[in-house]
């Protein structure tokens, strides 16, 4: 099969690219993996410094580690996936460290440090992940209060310990792995605060059973949780973090088990200098947004995600979403997803026959299935409830870039606004630098709880290019102005964000 | 103002230390102290095994924040590195000799850019 030239423009940093995959995770390596088996060339760029996402992230490239058996499962599933991808050839130009800025109909801007460029891309896979889905509470922005994905990555990647005393609290099986980490590097962990509960009825067990290489992570962790002598509480979160300067204690205690509404009659008080908090994840859609797809509110896969097809295709002819960031459903999904993606760009670059490329997508389309039966269970058990609003009192921050607090938000509600959109123009909401990431999905929850509607009613806060900080000098070399005069060649440094 | 990073009399380290062997120690210099750190840790990483886990005050408010997302989305871990303002700690690679301070409010550029990048023209 002959194999697409890649042509690099020089002039300006323009290059000309047949697939483009932003997002190295999981996902975008899967489909850049497809992608060069059938011999289409691609490009992967990712913001972190190495190849894995968050999920596989690499230690270090200085750390040396003596025992790899040690470091998880997965850990090996990610060496098993970079493996992949070193052997699918010289087809994939991987290009770590390096910020996907903005999306203009087929031009994708990157920055890169202070270096900048613009690649055109034929097809395009959005593999962006997810994050921790930000529940304000009072006390949550006070240093020592982590997400979960944050201190794992702490832990896992960095190898320093957050904190010397910890509770975890949230929903979902990662609070268990992120439990067992820090136990692991000395962390005392009070307990585990599980605001679900689960019900292990004979017919929920019929469907996961399919998965059982899945649920013995889970089994794992439950039991080394227990041999560690750390508490499992079910129907019990965190209700707020004190301190003056650092989280010095929590109060926490039993929800209702229907809505989670805090039952703060029953809050105790335990002194601990580090809260891990997570409560699943929000799907990272700036791109598909910027792309111009179309999305839809899907609760149980995050909050907004974009409209696919089967094969990941999005409203955009050329556009593909896989992985956490178009919906959230973990890293042996995405992989497959990713997978399906790569093979469907082939095809439609006249790579793979539509025979070859149906052959190929049968075995991660069978796998999808076989996880979405496990995915059900663990829904159920960690769908958010309600009640999880209610942990916010109205001098809580809700907005932590610029300030603004459940009072102002609903200060705004009794002036009028009925969205995001609204309320972001009456009290500056969503317009700090994480352009709305920790705002926007606790808020849409809690202006939809005001108004007895659904958070997709809603809105918005849309995402504005620059997505990631950029010097000027680096936006003034992107060259998307194509008419611009000589002063337009700004050199230096001039501002952070833009 | 200057942070207290508790290392001069009792020098604090939550590395975690069980068959890893770090990069080549190097050392950041934090508020105008010296605080330890390894060839590919981020800056937030350092300065949280060092204890030091207060990186900035709002500008609002003057509260306290420190690292939270740890993924670079968060924007809440920024500090001052190296005369440059709101770089994100959880994604800045320390490097031996960086300048770090914790940073007030919004932070500023330091005067002499700001003059040079004026008399550039640009």
């Amino acid at each position: 099969m002959a194999r697409r030239r890649v042509e690099v423009l020089a002039a300006g940093g323009r290059m000309k690219v047949p697939l483009l995959v932003v997002g190295g995770g999981p996902a975008g390596m899967a489909a850049a993996i497809e992608a060069a088996r059938a011999g289409l060339a691609c490009t992967l760029v990712d913001e972190g410094p190495g190849l894995g996402g968050q999920i596989y992230r690499q230690l270090p490239a200085s750390f040396r580690v003596h025992d790899a058996r040690g470091l998880g499962r997965d850990h090996a599933r990610g060496e098993a996936l970079r493996a992949e991808l070193a052997a699918a050839g010289e087809g994939i130009d991987a290009r770590p460290g390096t910020s996907v800025v903005g999306i203009w109909g087929s031009d994708v801007a990157w920055v890169a440090g202070d270096a900048s460029g613009t690649i055109t891309a034929e097809q395009l896979v959005l593999a962006t992940g997810a994050y921790d889905r930000p529940v304000p509470f009072p006390g949550w922005t006070l240093p020592g209060v982590l997400t979960a994905g944050g201190a794992q990555g702490l832990v896992k990647t960095m190898r320093v310990a957050p904190g010397r005393r910890a509770l975890v609290a949230g929903t979902g099986p990662l609070l268990l792995v992120v439990a067992n980490q820090l136990h692991q590097a000395g962390v005392e962990v009070v307990a585990v605060a599980e605001a679900g509960c689960p019900t292990w009825s004979p017919r929920a067990f019929g469907k996961v059973w399919g998965e059982r290489g899945l649920l013995k992570d889970a089994w794992d962790h439950w039991r080394a949780l227990r041999r560690a002598g750390i508490p499992l509480r079910f129907n019990q979160t965190v209700f707020a973090a004190h301190g003056a300067r650092e989280v010095e204690a929590v109060t926490c205690g039993p929800v209702d088990v229907e809505t989670w509404s805090p039952i703060r009659e029953r809050a105790r008080r335990i002194d601990v200098d580090l809260l891990v908090v997570g409560f699943g994840f929000v799907p990272n859609t700036e791109l598909t947004a910027l792309a111009g797809c179309r999305h839809r509110y899907v609760h149980e896969l995050g909050g907004w995600t974009p409209v696919r097809t089967a094969r990941m295709e999005t409203t955009v002819p050329g556009v593909f979403a896989a992985g956490d960031g178009a919906g959230v459903a973990g890293a042996l999904v995405a992989v497959e997803e990713g997978r399906i993606a790569g093979i469907t760009a082939a095809e439609q670059a006249g790579m793979l026959g539509s025979a070859e490329a149906d052959r190929r997508r049968a075995p991660p389309a069978a796998r999808l299935r076989s996880l979405a039966r496990v995915r059900e269970v663990l829904d159920e058990i960690s769908r958010l409830r309600p009640g999880l609003t209610e942990l916010a009192t109205p001098e809580t921050v809700a907005c932590r870039c610029e300030e603004v607090s459940i009072a102002e938000v609903d200060g705004a509600l009794e002036r009028g606004a009925r969205d995001l959109q609204a309320v972001k123009l009456l009290t500056r909401l969503g317009m700090g630098p994480c352009q709305g990431r920790n705002c926007a999905p606790s808020m849409a929850l809690h202006l939809a709880h005001a108004a007895g509607e659904g958070p997709e009613a809603m809105g918005r806060i849309n995402p504005r290019p620059p997505i990631k900080p950029a010097t000027v000098g680096a936006l003034a070399n992107l060259n998307l102005h194509r008419n611009r005069d000589a002063q337009g060649r700004a050199a230096h440094p001039a501002g952070s964000q833009g | 103002m200057r942070m207290e990073h508790q290392q001069a009399s009792e020098p604090m380290d939550r590395r975690v230390e069980d068959g890893l062997q770090r990069g080549r120690a190097v050392e950041i210099v934090v508020d105008g102290l010296p605080v330890r750190a390894f060839e590919g840790e981020s800056v937030a990483a350092a300065l949280l095994a060092a204890g030091t886990r207060v990186l900035r005050t709002t500008a609002r408010h003057g509260a306290p924040r420190g690292l939270y997302c740890g993924i670079g989305l968060c924007f809440e871990c920024v500090m001052t590195v190296d005369r440059r303002p709101n770089v994100r700690t959880c994604q800045t690679p320390v490097r031996d000799g960086m300048q770090v301070e914790t940073q007030q409010g919004e932070g500023r550029w330091p005067d002499a850019a700001s003059r040079s990048w004026r008399r550039a023209g640009a």
